[in-house]
């Protein structure tokens, strides 16, 4: 409320100084403002007369009218990217064309599409963002989105911050968070719709700019689905009058082999230790009574030895053999290797008067570190036509076809004998043959089992995935139908139409010679001791698997634009309708007995359950078939206007409402739509304005809201059908409860910006404030149970946050000669709180207790956050202490209990802070030198902790494995002074671990400095006559690892325990004809 | 400027286009998820009232019972109880929470509650009648059923001279949960109860599929206990008399196909058998009279004579006491709070000797105590022509037959009504707890967190 009441205020303030200037009605001149390169139209231009004082702004087409009070006089015609240009006036003349030089080495002017209009950066008063060409093709991930990554003010990418939603897949958030339980994602846009394709299958070499919208004014005309910001695509598009230009590029990048030996393992020494500790403890003596239960191969050892059958220098031979084998340098050695992506795409665009085009097509192959590849071949045609002075026709097509198959197996994913971690495996002997590992059954029950009836039951990891294949094809296409019909000077219509449609059609092979087969058909197999005949309930052959599925959405939009301009006064308005909808369609199902050649399958029972030949347990034949069938339905409307006067104050203003049929039923019924407002004023064009030095200075303010819809949610009730466990009559049980009251999240911004420019261009750039504030967003919350009685709490729209934030964008010349230096410094500052949630958890610091990396809502908490037990070092025994009643203990369930009675207080816990970035950006230094250009992005992330992994001895125990801080544990008395890591106790107790894992010693601050990537780019320039307009050949390095980091212990805090990226090389070439 | 009014014109139709398309409330109301399965059709509906977790599994209230004198706890057990539940043992319940009696009840009838709602939404099919039927009749006694098991737990016994003004329980009749949370009068309650009981036996079938469902005869039984709770000994008489008109089996304890082996194993009789008419069980979490802790009143243990046979069948020795081997649920940890034929039996004995109808009252008594008493030797009869001595006998019957059934409280709380006076007492941790009759606390205290969310008041100390 405080926030309005300031923008209010503000926006009321540059009205007071208006002057209301009359129009003379003297005579006019009018003409048009082209560019001198291509022909373009210039819309935007301003025409100003030096003496008169007037200003106008040229139309979209280019055209301009300018009343003239006196003659002579001179216009002064000027436009973002162009060289300012005099025209002396001495008559009353129409039909004046003037043509403006692009200014050397500067791109295109910017253009920032909303998804619903193009407009000038002086156009809008909301927060945005601009990537042009250039800045995308600075990186060379095959994703568009990837390329945003440290080039894009406000936007942070939150690799590796789990939250269990589908709809959470780009890890992108923009200003940080504006929902608790809600998508994460912000809205894609692609060519003015919202995309909900796969985000693979668009190829960068398509894409012009991407424009992220970031505050309410920018966003809310996308009403429920903007709240976290909007990321509007644009593709390539040919251009009227444009002579054919032929593009032509290359790339290839090689990534380099992960390095396993940098995971934080413990050794294979010791991990070996463990098991015999365990073993001579009797830990695996149920399993090994069982006797088909797999063992690890010290165990079998360790086994052999105890049972008399071999000698114990035989058995400590082996198990030092053991001791020297390391799984990690078996995986890099067999199954990884470096990845190699080629890029290629050829595009060709032109354009007459009447015709503008363009086609493209582009080709991309990937081969991952484990082989696995993914070939994808994009082809795109855009037309628009001009058949008649007032009409456009647009007819766009995009398709996409990709196949993905599966390669080698990832580390650790064989490595698991009997749910036991194993970091001693051998993949082959010493010839390169490969050797089996024990996998589901016991190697010694493999031998016996059966009497030589079953299927081989040996597992190779080296030869298996040859004989596993998923492949996954997809193909999408994108067509969009639309016209522009100009009905009068100010007014067009215009009516689009797109069509999309992905179908992905997966599938999983596993012949006959595949483990997976094997061990199925032999669990599966009936053998009759006495006659040796052996049924097979699951017939003898390969298993497929398939899964198909296909989205489909049509949307339909018609618009009215309003754009005028007379005198000083200048009108942008759009108004327009659009439906939406989505349907989704799925089915899966699995073959047995599958022959590829010739094509066939057996039909198999997945209805009774069989008895499987280890256990004798009885089970269902696993997979039957699957369907799935999902709509979402969408009808908006909406409108937009800014009023520009005197070219330097612009008040804009938008609404939308949605209906949805995922929305409660007095949700759609309600009149209640999201709005925006926002104000700009060009400071530097007042007369009062007289600092020479900052030429160009904007202030900018907004206020508004969008909305944040989960599509997975419903305001049915949803029920679980099923057959009663007593009557074994088909029940019904309600799970969720209606709720007709069911609406989208709100997210209100307040916005406060400023763009400025010194003279020269030296030094430019922008500054954002806001204030975020989500409301009615989704939580748990306790309710009157007597309506139902299932739970005690709901879901509902109740929850709230706060958020508030900085964007800066600085650009610097440093020096401009002949040799160039240009720096680029982002900086963005976000935090964000939750203000009212209602669950007992949301009022208790235990519930951030651990990673920081899943939202969770404690009130006056960041949204990720961390809180720790205080730690008392290691007693005289090793084991870790805490606090209890304010005095050193080690009762680990009564400290958990003390902490959770404590609710938010901090007694034994400790509120550590936030566990995402609080301050993050890049630093983007450009040198050139004649064609000759290098750039270095420097990424920064501040303000936020990480728990370093430690080691867990009930992990250690019943899965073994651990982090190399085992090393250093608690082994005699005095360690406690050198050391932090609690001693090896056992039996082993959870809750001592949990203590220590979780506890302050172990969280580190995350503040790093990372090399981003290097990019060095040579250019030939362009020779007039020859046929080659442009050369440019680039080498690029990126994901060159951390600077600098806070923490002491070498680890990447974005990273913990896992891998970081590896380094990344590519090289590449573009022509220009 | 005809071009211009034209092109306003086309605004002005845009708009109406815009607000028509969202007021095309049909295109809105497509489900989003084919798979997000809303139960809709009669069948669903019925599947919605077969769901036993819900309608029929640990829903019926649990406190009343464990407020009651058919147990006690040693030091050991009490002791080492939570707080909450040592101060239900000692009638001092004060805040308790989710999951509860409460929560379950209602559950089950948000449920009767949607299928009556929906049922209205679905149009009648000629070739479904009897479904629709069934799903009408038994909505209705599911909600009328667990009002009536609410009030017993949550109001004071029916008093025509206060039930106008007495609290009764929040009679919820729709499945929006927006609608806020009132209490209704103890009257109100009872004639919703004694309406829908009423209104369902028409509905509902003699024999149902399973005994989970209702039927007819749980209909007329369900309007004898709640005649018998309000003291209407004529119109429980009528009910009782109508509800054994349709079942009316009860197992001989010499021996029948419906005990599992003997009387004497751990789980003497099979779950569903003849003498269950409608199976409800009783909420378990006030796990403070759970059968392992409850030991059975030494008192009421001697009233069994030895050739009693409930004597063997009922309980059995256990950590120092006698423990109840939860007869008719099948499962030793369960308590059975349905209706079955003995209770009937009793009802109508005991509102017959109410009347003055003695002969046919130790008719249906004898009927009774011939199954459960030894026949090694041959059944004496009990014979008396004094009314009191008869309903005397009667109620010392009823207490021994239907012991941890969720109706003592009830009993308690009607017969002190009746000046029978009984005085509660438990001596526990070197102190003397004592209920009198007619005490306030006779209406449970209602959860604590209900209280607070739906603002309802509490029910007085």
């Amino acid at each position: 409320m405080k926030y309005k009441l300031i923008f209010f205020v503000l926006a009321a303030l540059p009205a007071a100084g208006l002057n209301a200037q009359m129009l003379s009605k003297a005579h006019a001149i009018s003409g048009r403002v082209v560019s001198a390169t291509d022909g373009e139209y210039l819309g935007g231009a301003t025409i100003r007369l030096l003496k008169g004082k007037a200003a106008v702004m040229a139309v979209s087409s280019g055209m301009f009218t300018i009343q003239v009070l006196h003659l002579p006089d001179t216009l002064q015609v000027s436009h973002t990217g162009f060289h300012t240009q005099l025209v002396p006036v001495n008559n009353y003349a129409g039909g004046l064309t003037i043509t403006l030089q692009p200014v050397a080495g500067e791109l295109e002017p910017v253009v920032v599409n909303t998804g619903y209009q193009r407009l000038k950066p002086n156009e809008v008063n909301g927060a945005v963002t601009v990537i042009d060409n250039k800045t995308l093709a600075m990186q060379t991930g095959t994703n568009i989105l990837s390329r945003l990554k440290d080039v894009t003010s406000g936007l942070a990418f939150n690799e590796g911050y789990t939250n269990n939603n589908i709809q959470n897949k780009t890890a992108i958030s923009i200003r940080g968070l504006s929902t608790i339980n809600g998508p994460l994602d912000p809205l894609i846009v692609l060519d003015n719709f919202i995309y909900e394709g796969d985000i693979a299958s668009i190829n960068p070499a398509d894409i012009e700019s991407v424009t992220v919208l970031k505050d309410a004014a920018a966003a809310s005309i996308w009403g429920a689905r903007a709240g976290n910001g909007v990321i509007v695509i644009t593709t390539k598009k040919g251009k009227f009058n444009q002579k054919l230009q032929v593009e032509i590029s290359s790339t290839v990048t090689l990534m380099q082999k992960p390095n396993l030996n940098a995971l934080p393992e413990m050794s294979v020494a010791d991990n070996v230790d463990v098991e015999q500790f365990l073993f001579n403890k009797g830990y695996f003596d149920d399993d090994i009574s069982k006797g088909y239960v797999p063992l690890t191969p010290a165990v079998e050892v360790f086994l052999k030895a105890k049972n008399g059958l071999i000698s114990p220098a035989d058995s400590s031979g082996e198990i030092d053999a053991l001791k020297g084998i390391d799984s990690r340098s078996q995986y890099s050695r067999y199954f990884y290797q470096p990845a190699y992506t080629q890029q290629y795409a050829l595009n060709l665009r032109g354009g007459s008067q009447q015709l503008a085009w363009l086609i493209s097509g582009s080709y991309n192959r990937d081969i991952d570190n484990l082989s696995a590849t993914y070939n994808k071949a994009n082809f795109r045609l855009s037309n628009t036509y001009h058949p008649a002075k007032n009409l456009e026709i647009i007819l766009d097509a995009y398709y996409t076809a990709s196949k993905s198959v599966t390669g080698k197996y990832a580390y650790n994913s064989v490595s698991a004998i009997g749910g036991r971690y194993v970091p001693y495996l051998r993949f082959a002997d010493d010839h390169g043959n490969p050797l089996p590992v024990t996998n589901g059954v016991n190697a010694n029950y493999i031998d016996t089992a059966g009497a030589g009836k079953l299927l081989n039951w040996q597992y190779y990891p080296l030869e298996d995935y040859k004989h596993n294949r998923g492949t996954a094809n997809l193909d999408a296409i994108i067509a969009n139908a639309g016209i522009n019909y100009h009905l009068l000077k100010p007014l067009s219509f215009s009516l689009q139409y797109q069509f999309q449609q992905q179908r992905t059609n997966s599938s999983y092979y596993s012949d006959t010679a595949s483990y997976h087969a094997r061990n199925l058909i032999n669990l599966f197999s009936q053998l009759n001791r006495t006659t040796g005949q052996v049924s097979h309930i699951i017939p003898l052959g390969g298993i497929m698997q398939h899964t198909n599925n296909v989205i489909k959405s049509q949307n339909v939009r018609a618009q009215l634009n309003f754009s005028r301009q007379w005198g000083l006064h200048a009108v942008t308005a759009i108004a327009g309708a659009e439906t939406r909808e989505v349907a989704a369609n799925g089915d899966g199902s699995i073959f047995y007995g599958y022959n590829s050649n010739p094509l066939s399958y057996a039909n198999v029972d997945f209805v009774n359950y069989y008895p499987t030949f280890v256990t004798g347990g009885y089970s269902l034949i696993p997979g039957a078939t699957s369907l799935s069938a999902a709509n979402n339905r969408f009808v908006s409307v909406y409108a937009n206007a800014s009023y520009t006067l005197l070219d330097r104050y612009t008040l804009s203003a938008s609404a939308r409402k949605d209906g949805s049929n995922i929305l409660g039923v007095t949700t759609n019924d309600k009149w209640k739509p999201l709005w925006s407002a926002g104000l700009g004023w060009e400071v530097s064009k007042e007369k009062f304005y007289s600092l020479t030095w900052l030429p160009y200075l904007k202030l900018r303010t907004s206020y508004g809201y969008s909305g944040n819809v989960d599509l997975s949610r419903s305001a049915l009730p949803v029920a679980g059908y099923g057959n009663d466990f007593i009557t074994g009559l088909p029940d019904a049980s309600i799970n969720t409860i209606n709720n007709p009251g069911l609406k989208w999240e709100q997210t209100g911004q307040l916005n406060f910006g400023l763009d400025f420019r010194t003279a020269s261009s030296s030094f430019s750039g922008s500054a954002d404030y806001y204030f975020k504030k989500g409301t009615n967003l989704y939580g748990q919350t306790p309710y009157d149970y007597t309506a139902w009685g299932m739970q005690n709490t709901i879901i509902k729209n109740v929850a709230d946050m706060k958020g508030k934030g900085m964007d800066i964008v600085l650009r610097t010349t440093n020096i401009n000669g002949r040799f160039k230096w240009n720096t680029m410094l982002l900086y963005n500052y976000n935090t964000s709180k939750t203000t009212a949630y209602y669950d007992d958890a949301s009022r208790n610091l235990t519930s951030l207790l651990g990673p920081g990396r899943n939202i969770s809502p404690v009130v006056g908490k960041p949204l990720y956050a961390i809180a720790a037990y205080k730690w008392a070092g290691l007693d005289k025994e090793g084991n870790p202490q805490g606090y209890l009643n304010k005095q050193v203990s080690t009762d680990y369930a009564a400290i958990y209990d003390e902490a959770f009675n404590n609710g938010l207080e901090e007694d034994n816990v400790r509120y550590i802070g936030s566990g995402i970035p609080t301050s993050f950006g890049s630093l983007i230094n450009t040198f050139l030198w004649k064609g000759l250009e290098l750039s270095i992005n420097i990424s920064y992330k501040f303000g936020y902790y990480f728990i370093k992994p430690s080691l867990s001895y009930s992990g250690l125990v019943s899965q073994g494995g651990g982090d190399k801080e085992y090393a250093n544990r608690w082994q005699k008395p005095g360690d406690e002074l050198i050391t932090n890591v609690p001693s090896f106790a056992y039996p082993v107790n959870s809750a001592r671990d949990a203590f220590y894992g979780e506890s302050e010693i172990n969280v580190l601050r995350s503040d790093h400095i990372r090399l981003q990537y290097i990019d060095v780019s040579y250019s030939l320039s362009a020779k007039d006559n020859s046929l080659l307009h442009g050369l440019r050949v680039f080498f690029n390095a990126a994901n060159l690892g951390i600077l600098w980091r806070a923490n002491k212990y070498n680890l990447d805090p974005d990273y913990p325990g896992t891998l970081s990226p590896p380094v990344s090389f590519s090289i590449g070439v573009s022509a220009n004809f | 400027m005809t071009l211009l009014s034209k092109n306003r014109n086309i605004a002005w139709l845009m708009i109406i286009a815009m607000v028509t398309a969202i007021s095309c409330k049909k295109y809105l109301e497509k489900s989003p998820d084919a798979r997000l399965a809303v139960p809709q059709s009669v069948t669903d509906l019925q599947a919605v009232l077969d769901f036993t977790n819900v309608m029929n599994l640990y829903t019926t209230p649990g406190i009343g019972e464990a407020s009651c004198d058919d147990y006690y706890l040693q030091e050991s057990t009490y002791s080492s109880s939570p707080v909450t539940w040592q101060n239900l043992y000692t009638w001092q319940l004060g805040d308790y929470f989710f999951q509860n009696g409460w929560s379950k009840a209602y559950n089950a009838i948000y449920n009767a509650n949607y299928c009556l709602d929906e049922l209205a939404n679905t149009p009648p099919a000629p070739q479904a009648q009897d479904a629709r039927n069934n799903v009408k009749g038994s909505a209705l006694f599911y909600r009328s059923y667990y009002f009536m098991h609410l009030l017993w737990e949550f109001a004071k016994a029916y008093d025509p001279a206060s039930s106008n003004t007495d609290p009764g329980i929040v009679l919820r009749l729709g499945s929006d949960f927006n609608v806020p949370s009132k209490r209704a009068s103890v009257k109100e309650c009872y004639d919703r109860v004694i309406g829908d009981a009423k209104l369902c036996a028409g509905y509902l079938p003699e024999h149902p599929a399973h005994v989970m469902r209702p039927s007819k005869g749980a209909a007329w039984g369900l309007l004898a206990k709640a005649y018998l709770s309000m003291r209407e000994y004529d119109s429980a008489l009528h009910y009782a008399t109508l509800c054994l008109s349709i079942d009316h089996d009860l197992i001989d304890y010499n021996g029948d196909p419906d005990i599992n082996g003997s009387i004497s194993a751990t789980v003497p009789f099979v779950r569903f058998n003849k003498e269950v008419i409608f199976y409800s069980e009783m909420n378990n979490n006030n796990f403070i009279n759970s059968p392992t802790k409850a030991k059975i009143d030494t008192l009421l243990y001697a009233m069994y004579d030895s050739n009693d046979l409930r004597k063997t069948a009922f309980f059995r020795v256990y950590s120092g006491g006698y423990r109840f081997k939860c007869i008719y649920t099948g499962n030793i940890s369960q308590y059975f709070t349905g209706i079955a034929t003995d209770e009937i039996y009793l009802i109508k004995a005991e509102c017959e000797a109410r009347t003055g109808k003695i002969p046919e009252a130790l008719d249906d008594l004898n009927t009774l105590l011939q199954k459960r008493y030894s026949n090694a030797t041959p059944y004496v009869a009990f014979i008396s022509d004094d009314p009191a001595t008869v309903l005397q006998k009667i109620l010392q019957e009823r207490r021994k037959e239907l012991l941890m059934r969720g109706v003592r409280w009830m009993d308690i709380k009607r017969l002190n009504k009746e000046n029978a006076n009984i005085t509660l007492v438990r001596n526990i941790g070197g102190q003397t707890y004592t209920l009198l009759p007619n005490a306030n606390y006779y209406a449970l205290p209602l959860p604590a967190d209900i209280i607070q969310a739906a603002g309802i008041a509490q029910n007085e100390k």
